[in-house]
């Protein structure tokens, strides 16, 4: 049963860091470079999971996914499946709890490459999107695996937004940190025992890869 | 077939006119100009960069490339800080530009590398490089990109003054061979006469004057950053009636407009610009110059066409004069030789 679960966190905690990995970039570009008003905007909205009890953004998520909802409804519509209590829901719940973290350090190594290398490689022709790939990913290497690191780890020891978007379903949304509470209420202390030093044991290593690899810069910035 | 850029330099010119650059095809042009006139702003705007120069009017052989975006135009502008990616080695700079330019014959790589001397960086670290080299790479990457259009911001200031000469030519060698046009934007004067065909002076964005290399023969040195040196002396005295301050160098008066702040015996740094040395064979008495030190010529630099660079030295100091071939050979100087030096100006090196 541990096992279903360790499994389950794993899958969620993967699909949600690919997904980050994929849309955070540009939007990390486009806060990095542009100085508007609605940047100001995005960047709070992105950083308000940082801030905001996980409960609130579950609640707002759970009336989201009911199937009365436009976007429950709609969902149902098209998988022929509820949203509500589901993988999926877990996964976007999830996207939306761990951006922050994915954000914020490429944002932070994007604003740091000096605006002369983009103009030098677009003198030479490189169009935007060959610049970014050949030159802005090359450089900011370390930051996309800091990224990638927070957004897993983040993922894995989230709590609240699964609990009240996911309810406790084993196999399906029952991650670790759910199935800890759950042995702390049965009073299995041994099974907490076990999850909880393993929760971290994973998070410290996790920071420690990340330190190392960032010896200064991450550190400050990345508060929960 | 040329490229104009019409424009104003923003705050200071509105007047559209007096803006308008004109680089003829396959040709090189100089843009010289006081620092701020706006030769930076002028290379940003063409390459597309953003800029202090807003254009109205850019055309390439007929074509408007206004709105063209940075990375189509067939321009490409190497800034002066050397702007090489720090995540590829000097030859993996290099093939980024050769990657992106037009199709080019096999040896272009190993041809560029020889005529800029680069063989022993190619696997080097860019963070490696000193800033000759830097420049040195900066460049090659720059020739390797193929462009129609190659503007180079002041690209060898930080190379000594053989290698200065040496690149040059190549720069030049390269323009004809591989037919594209260059603007150079250059404060040394030896440089803007080995690399110019057209003279463009550049004040506020505008074009003062524009010419061929005569122009730069005939600019009072004040027009310009030219090569010049520092000499310390001392201070003596105050000519008030006359309105100048007596210094000395090695026992012989300097004088310059009165500096009313110094004190008895200060040590005092001036300034000599080459262009405003000239030099007689025997002690000009009746002229109209106050200054004149006799001095030795240590060395005769023959590093243009049409004038040469006289290293004087008085006791442990060294001054330069820049004198025409002209005059070299109907003054017979040599070498060893004593003459004197005739000073124009001279200005107070802060």
């Amino acid at each position: 049963m541990i096992l279903d679960t360790v499994v389950l966190t794993l899958q969620l905690a993967s699909v949600t860091t690919l997904i980050l990995l994929v849309i955070s970039p540009p939007l990390a570009w486009w806060l990095s470079r542009k100085n508007t008003w609605p940047r100001s905007f995005i960047e709070a909205i992105v950083a308000l999971p940082l801030v905001l009890p996980p409960t609130v953004l579950g609640f707002y998520l759970l009336i989201f996914f009911a199937p009365q909802s436009t976007v429950g409804g709609w969902w149902e519509a098209l998988f022929g499946v509820p949203l509500g209590f589901s993988f999926s829901a877990l996964v976007i719940g999830s996207v939306i709890y761990s951006i922050p973290f994915v954000v914020q350090p490429l944002q932070s190594a994007f604003q740091q490459i000096p605006n002369t290398l983009l103009e030098a490689a677009a003198s030479l022709g490189a169009s935007p999107l060959d610049c970014f790939v050949s030159v802005v990913i090359p450089l900011c290497r370390r930051s996309f695996i800091t990224a990638g690191c927070l957004g897993f780890a983040h993922t894995v020891g989230e709590f609240g937004v699964v609990l009240m978007i996911g309810g406790n379903i084993p196999g399906e949304t029952q991650v670790l940190s759910i199935a800890l509470f759950d042995a702390v209420e049965r009073l299995d202390f041994a099974t907490a025992h076990l999850l909880a030093g393993g929760l971290l044991v994973f998070s410290t290593l996790t920071l420690l890869l990340v330190y190392r690899l960032n010896p200064s810069r991450v550190g400050p910035e990345i508060s929960q | 077939m040329t490229l104009i850029a019409r424009g104003v330099l923003q705050p200071h010119n509105t007047d559209e006119a007096s803006g308008t650059f004109t680089f003829a095809d396959q040709t090189s042009t100089v843009l010289f100009g006081a620092s701020g006139s706006g030769k930076t702003s002028i290379l940003r705007a063409i390459a597309g960069l953003p800029s202090a120069f807003v254009l109205s009017q850019l055309t390439h052989r007929g074509q408007s490339l206004l709105t063209t975006p940075t990375h189509q135009r067939p321009i490409t502008l190497t800034a002066q800080q050397p702007a090489l990616f720090p995540h590829l080695s000097v030859v993996e700079n290099l093939r980024f530009a050769l990657k992106r330019s037009k199709p080019a014959p096999d040896t272009l790589l190993d041809t560029v590398i020889e005529d800029l001397g680069i063989e022993t960086l190619l696997e080097r670290s860019i963070v490696a490089l000193s800033g000759g080299e830097s420049q040195r790479v900066a460049l090659a990457r720059a020739l390797l990109s193929r462009p129609d259009w190659l503007l180079l911001d002041e690209p060898l200031t930080q190379l000594d003054r053989k290698a200065r000469q040496q690149l040059t030519g190549h720069i030049k060698r390269w323009q004809n061979q591989h037919e594209f046009g260059l603007v150079y934007v250059t404060h040394d004067l030896n440089e803007a006469l080995s690399i110019a065909d057209q003279v463009i002076l550049i004040d506020s964005g505008r074009v003062q004057q524009a010419g061929d290399q005569d122009l730069l023969l005939s600019l009072p040195s004040t027009h310009s950053d030219l090569e010049g040196r520092v000499i310390v002396t001392t201070f003596k005295t105050h000519w008030s009636e006359d309105g100048l301050s007596e210094l000395s160098v090695s026992n012989h008066p300097i004088f310059l407009a009165q500096q009313a702040m110094l004190t008895e015996g200060q040590a005092v740094s001036i300034y000599i610009a080459e262009r405003d040395v000239s030099i007689s064979i025997n002690e000009p008495l009746d002229t109209s110059i106050l200054n004149r030190l006799p001095v030795s010529i240590q060395a005769i630099e023959a590093d243009n066409h049409s004038s040469v660079r006289l290293v004087l030295a008085l006791d442990q100091q060294v001054l330069f004069a820049r004198i025409t071939h002209r005059s070299l050979r109907k003054l017979k100087l040599q070498v060893g030789d004593v003459v004197w030096a005739q000073i124009k100006s001279v200005s107070l090196q802060p």
